[in-house]
C-alpha cells in the first residue's frame, strides 16, 4: 500500500493494520505529518500542528503493540481535534488571536476519551473564534480553506477538521455542531459527519449545553460510528444526558435499516436565495433511491426554522457567548461577529433570554411531532456551495441572515436536540461535493447510523480525492 | 364506608376495586364526603370537582378485564397543573375563574392509570413560596395543627393525604415543594430525578419536577411507573430506569454508602432537636440493618444562583397584571426584570458547574441522609403573610427548607421519609438523596426502613 492511498484508508482500517502489525503507529502519524507539512500551508486546515505530541504518543501506542497489550478500538490511530475542545499539553486557540500561546493543562472529557480509545492527536483544526460561525476563518490566523477548491471555504464551525480529512491530512476527525458545525463542513468538503443527539456527549468539565453537542466526522459510516461510541456516555455531574443506546452504534453500521418511512422537503424555510440546484438534486435522487431500497418515501415539509425562531436563537446564543466574557480575552480583540453577538447578550433582558428559550422549546414540541409518523427526514444538508474565502470577513451579527441563508437545514435540529448526519451523496457540475441531510427521532442515531450505512454501499464515496490531496 | 377504607394504601384500594370488594363511586363518595366535613378546617382543596369525580367513577365502575394499575382509584391533582374542564387557578387571584380545554401531559397519564380526580389541591401563587398561603385564597392548614401550614407548596396535596381527603396526591418540586410538606404532614414524598417525569405541553424546568405524596412507598413508586417516561419534544429525559419502580419496593437495597449529617447548610442556622435526633435515629438504625454509615456532607449550595434563575423564569412568565400577585412574587419579578440575559445564561452555568463539583460526592456514597427540614411548621400568619416584612419572613422559612432546594438543583432524586414525630406530636422527617436518576436505590431504601418502622397507621387529629 502507497503512502497515499493509506493516509486514504478509514480509521477502523488503519486500526485493524496496526493490531496486525502490518503498520506501526509511528508509520501513520509520519505519514500524515509529511503530508500536513505538504498540504495545510495551502489548505490552514490545522490551526496547531502537534508533531512532537504525536510523535511521543505515537512511539508509546507501537511499544504496546509490541508487548502483547490488549489494545483499544482505535490504537495508534491518528485523528485531529477541533481548536475549540481543550488539550492538555497542545496549544488550544478556541480560534481567538489573544490565546495564540495558550496551553491548557487538562483534556476536556471528550479529548480525554477520544486518547483512551487508542487515537494519537496530530493537531487542532481551524474554527472560527469560538465557534458561532459556519466558515472557518478566525482574525490573525490563517482562513481554513476548501480541498475541492482552495478559493472556498471548508465550512464551520468543524472546517478545519472536515477538510484535514478530505485531504488526506488524518483519517477521521473530531468536530462539534451547535448549528450544523459538523454537518455544514462534512456536507462541503465530502466527508459524512454526524451530529450526535443532545446530551449524548459530554462537555465535561464545561456546562451541558442545549444546543451544541461534540461528535465525529469521517471517511466512512462505521469510522464515525465507532469514534461516537468512544466519545458517548455521560460524565459524573452532568444535568443531563441522551438514554443509552442498545447496543454499540458501530454494530449498526451494516445492519439491516428495516423498511423505514422516510419524509424529504428541500425548502428553507427563510427568506434567502433559493436552494442550489445541486443541493435541491441530491435530495431527489436520495429520495428515488431510497424508494429503490425498499423504503416508504414521501414530500413532506417539517416546520421550519423560520427567521423568528432565528432571532430567538441569536438571542440565545449572544447570552451564552455573554456569559463566557469573564473568561475571555477583551472583546476589542475579538471579531465583529463575536464581539456584537457578546454585546447584545450583554444588553438584553433576562425575560427576554427566558422568553427565546421557552418559544423555542415550544417550538421544539411541534418539530419533534413531525417524527410521528416519520421515521427520518431527507433534506439538504446546506443551500448553496462554499462560500468563496473571505465572503464573510469583518461580518457583525446584522449579517446573521446572509449567514444563514447559506445553511438553513441544519440549526432546526440543535434546537430539538434530535440526531442528525451529512452524507457525501454528489459532487455538483463545479465538481465541489454536495450533502444531503438526515434527521432521526430523539435520541436515534441508530436508525440514522443503519440508513446512512446502506446508502453508503449503494453510493459509495470512499475513494473520491479532492484536487489538494 | 369507614374511615379506614379512606387511609387504606391506594395500591390496596385498586386491588380492592379490581375484585370487586369496592366501587370506584363508594371511594369517591367516601372521600367527597369527607372532604365536605373536612376540607372547612384544612382547605386542602381549593377547588372539588365532584362532578366530574362521580361522572368518572361511574364509568370506571364494573369494568373488567385488562385494567389499569389504578383503576377507580382517586386521587388528587395540584392547582399549578392544567386539567380539562376543571377550574385551574395556579394560586393566583386573576385565574378565578379559569377552565383549562386541555390536560397536563401527566394529568393525562394520571387518568391514563385508571385514577380519578377529586379536585384540586391548594398551592401558593405559582408555586413560589415554602407554605400554602396566597393573598386571595384561604390558606391551607396543616391536619397535625392547624394553626400551622402544611408547608408548600404542594401544600393541599400534602394536608389532603394526611387527612384522608386522597389515598395518593400529585404534587411538584421545584425546590422542596414535595418534600416539604410531605415531611410536615407524616407523608411520604418523592422528588424524582431530573426529566423523570414530562413537564409537557410546558418546557421541561430544570429545577421542578411533577412526582407524588403518598402514604405508602409501593404507592409512590407505582404512580412514579405511571407518569415517567418523556413526552415527544422533551428538551431532555431522565435515562429509563432498568425495571418499574414498583419492582424496587421490598428489593435487597444491598449494603450501601451512607453518608449523614445533621448540620444546616448555611453553616449557622441551628437545626431543631427533634429533626437533629431523627438523622442520628435514622443513621442507626441504617447501621443495624447493615448499611456503613458515614458522617459527611457536600460543598452547600450557593443559594443566589436560584433566587437569579427563579426571577428569570417568574419575568418571562405570561402572567396577570404585577399588582395583582403575592407581594413575594411582585419581589422577584421586579428582581427577574432588572436582570440581563448574560446574569442569566451566568447562573445557568454557575449552577452547572456546581453540580459537577458535587457530583463526585455521590461517587464515594450512593445516598446522603439529612434531615429534611431544620424544624416544625411555622405558624400560618404570624411570620409567613407579613406585609412589610415579607421578605424577612420568606428568608426564615428558607432557612428551614435550606435541606431541599440543592437537589433541584443538582437534579437528583431525593426523598422525604417519615421519622417519628416531636415532642409537640407533629411530625419529623429525614431527607435521602440518591445518585442522579437512581430513584431504584431510593425506592429500596424507602421500603426497607417503612419495614423497619412503619408509618402509615398514623392519623393526625383532624382525620
Amino acid at each position: 500500500m502507497n503512502g497515499t492511498s493509506l493516509a486514504f484508508t478509514p480509521a477502523l482500517e488503519q486500526a485493524e493494520l496496526v493490531r496486525t502489525r502490518q503498520v506501526s503507529p509511528v508509520e501513520l502519524v509520519d505519514l500524515y505529518l509529511a503530508r500536513i507539512e505538504e498540504l495545510n500551508p495551502e489548505l490552514n486546515a490545522y490551526i496547531t500542528v502537534a508533531a512532537e505530541f504525536a510523535r511521543g504518543a505515537a512511539l508509546a501506542a507501537e511499544r504496546a503493540v509490541g508487548a502483547g497489550d490488549e489494545l483499544p478500538p482505535f490504537h495508534g490511530v491518528p485523528i485531529s481535534i477541533k481548536d475549540l475542545n481543550d488539550t492538555a499539553g497542545i496549544v488550544s486557540t478556541h480560534g481567538t488571536a489573544a490565546w495564540r500561546d495558550r496551553v491548557p493543562e487538562r483534556d476536556d472529557e471528550v479529548v480525554a476519551r477520544i486518547k483512551r480509545a487508542g487515537f494519537v492527536i496530530l493537531g487542532k483544526t481551524v474554527v472560527p473564534e469560538f465557534g458561532p460561525l459556519n466558515v472557518s476563518e478566525p482574525p490573525g490566523y490563517p482562513p481554513g480553506r476548501n480541498p475541492w477548491d482552495p478559493a472556498r471555504s471548508c465550512g464551520g464551525s468543524s472546517g478545519g477538521a472536515a477538510a484535514a480529512i478530505a485531504a488526506g491530512l488524518c483519517p477521521i476527525s473530531h468536530g462539534s455542531d451547535g448549528g450544523g458545525s459538523i454537518r455544514n463542513p462534512a456536507a462541503w468538503c465530502g466527508v459524512f459527519g454526524i451530529k450526535p443527539s443532545r446530551g449524548r456527549v459530554s462537555a465535561a468539565p464545561a456546562p451541558q449545553q442545549l444546543f451544541a453537542i461534540n461528535g465525529p466526522l469521517a471517511r466512512t459510516v462505521a469510522d464515525a460510528a465507532a469514534l461516537l461510541d468512544a466519545m458517548a456516555g455521560p460524565a459524573t455531574g452532568d444535568a443531563w444526558w441522551a438514554p443509552p443506546p442498545a447496543r454499540p452504534f458501530l454494530a449498526e453500521a451494516g445492519a439491516d435499516p428495516g423498511r423505514l418511512r422516510i419524509a424529504f422537503h428541500q425548502h428553507p424555510g427563510v427568506e434567502c436565495d433559493a436552494t442550489a440546484p445541486a443541493c435541491r438534486q441530491v435530495v431527489d435522487d436520495t429520495a428515488a433511491l431510497l424508494e429503490a431500497l425498499g423504503h416508504t418515501v414521501f414530500e413532506r415539509e417539517p416546520p421550519v426554522f423560520g427567521p423568528d425562531l432565528l432571532a430567538l436563537t441569536a438571542i440565545v446564543f449572544a447570552a451564552s457567548h455573554a456569559s463566557l466574557a469573564g473568561v475571555r480575552p477583551p472583546l476589542e480583540t475579538q471579531d465583529p461577529w463575536m464581539k456584537t453577538l457578546t454585546e447584545l447578550g450583554q444588553t438584553v433582558a433576562a425575560a427576554d433570554y427566558i422568553g427565546a428559550l421557552d418559544t423555542i422549546q415550544g417550538r421544539c414540541r411541534e418539530a419533534v411531532a413531525f417524527f410521528d409518523d416519520v421515521d427520518v427526514l431527507l433534506c439538504p444538508t446546506v443551500a448553496e456551495p462554499p462560500p468563496l474565502v473571505g465572503a464573510m470577513r469583518d461580518a457583525g451579527i446584522e449579517q446573521m441572515p446572509r449567514f444563514f441563508a447559506m445553511t438553513p437545514f441544519t440549526a432546526l435540529w440543535n434546537t430539538t436536540g434530535q440526531p442528525a448526519v451529512s452524507l457525501p451523496l454528489a459532487m455538483d457540475d463545479d465538481g465541489l461535493p454536495v450533502g444531503a441531510q438526515l434527521v432521526g427521532r430523539p435520541a436515534d442515531e441508530a436508525t440514522l447510523v443503519r440508513l446512512s450505512s446502506q446508502l453508503e454501499q449503494a453510493r459509495p464515496w470512499r475513494d473520491r480525492r479532492p484536487p489538494v490531496s | 364506608m369507614t374511615d379506614d377504607l379512606a387511609y387504606t394504601g391506594a395500591l390496596e384500594q385498586a386491588a380492592l376495586v379490581r375484585a370487586g370488594d369496592v366501587s370506584p363511586l363508594d371511594l369517591v363518595d367516601l372521600y367527597l364526603d369527607r372532604i365536605e366535613a373536612l376540607n372547612p378546617k384544612l382547605d386542602a382543596y381549593l377547588t372539588v370537582a365532584a362532578d366530574h369525580a362521580r361522572e368518572q367513577a361511574r364509568a370506571k365502575t364494573g369494568a373488567t378485564g385488562d385494567l389499569p394499575p389504578f383503576h377507580g382509584v382517586p386521587i388528587s391533582i395540584k392547582d399549578l397543573n392544567s386539567t380539562a374542564g376543571i377550574r385551574t387557578t395556579s394560586g393566583t387571584a386573576a385565574w378565578h375563574d379559569r377552565v383549562p380545554d386541555l390536560d397536563d401531559e401527566v394529568v393525562k397519564r394520571i387518568k391514563a392509570a385508571g385514577f380519578v380526580i377529586l379536585g384540586k389541591t391548594n398551592t401558593p401563587e405559582f408555586g413560589s413560596r415554602a407554605t400554602t398561603e396566597s393573598p386571595h385564597y384561604p390558606p391551607a392548614r396543616n391536619p397535625w395543627d392547624t394553626s400551622r401550614t402544611p408547608g408548600g407548596s404542594s401544600g393541599g396535596a400534602a394536608a389532603a393525604c394526611a387527612a384522608g381527603l386522597c389515598p395518593i396526591a400529585q404534587g411538584s418540586d421545584g425546590g422542596g415543594s414535595i418534600r416539604i410538606p410531605s415531611a410536615w404532614c407524616g407523608l411520604f414524598g418523592m422528588k424524582p430525578s431530573r426529566g423523570r417525569v414530562s413537564s409537557a405541553p410546558g418546557i421541561q424546568s430544570f429545577y421542578a419536577t411533577n412526582g407524588f405524596l403518598a402514604r405508602t412507598v409501593a404507592d409512590s413508586a407505582a404512580a412514579l411507573d405511571a407518569v415517567a417516561g418523556p413526552a415527544p419534544g422533551d428538551a431532555w429525559w431522565a435515562p429509563p430506569p432498568a425495571r418499574p419502580f414498583l419492582a424496587e419496593v421490598g428489593a435487597d437495597p444491598g449494603r450501601l454508602r451512607i453518608a449523614f449529617t445533621a448540620a444546616h447548610p448555611d453553616g449557622t442556622t441551628e437545626v431543631a432537636e427533634a429533626w437533629r435526633a431523627a438523622v442520628t435515629e435514622t443513621a442507626t438504625l441504617l447501621d443495624s440493618l447493615g448499611h456503613e454509615l458515614v458522617e459527611d456532607a457536600p460543598e452547600p449550595l450557593v443559594l443566589v444562583n436560584a433566587a437569579a434563575a427563579a426571577a428569570g423564569f417568574m419575568a418571562a412568565a405570561d402572567w396577570p397584571a404585577r399588582e395583582t400577585l403575592d407581594p413575594v412574587n411582585q419581589t422577584v419579578l421586579a428582581i427577574g426584570e432588572a436582570a440581563t440575559a448574560k446574569e442569566m445564561a451566568q447562573s445557568m452555568i454557575d449552577i452547572q458547574l456546581w453540580i459537577r463539583r458535587v457530583a463526585p460526592f455521590f461517587e464515594r456514597y450512593d445516598v446522603l441522609l439529612s434531615p429534611t427540614l431544620a424544624g416544625p411548621p411555622p405558624r400560618i400568619g404570624d411570620r409567613i403573610m407579613g406585609t412589610e416584612d415579607s421578605l424577612d419572613a420568606l428568608m426564615e422559612v428558607t432557612r428551614l427548607v435550606a435541606f431541599t432546594p440543592t437537589w433541584n438543583q443538582s437534579g437528583q432524586p431525593a426523598m422525604a421519609v417519615p421519622s417519628g414525630f416531636d415532642a409537640d406530636g407533629l411530625p419529623v422527617s429525614v431527607q435521602c438523596v440518591g445518585r442522579a436518576a437512581a430513584e431504584a436505590t431510593l425506592f429500596r431504601l424507602a421500603a426497607q426502613l417503612e419495614a423497619a418502622r412503619p408509618w402509615a397507621s398514623a392519623r393526625p387529629p383532624v382525620a
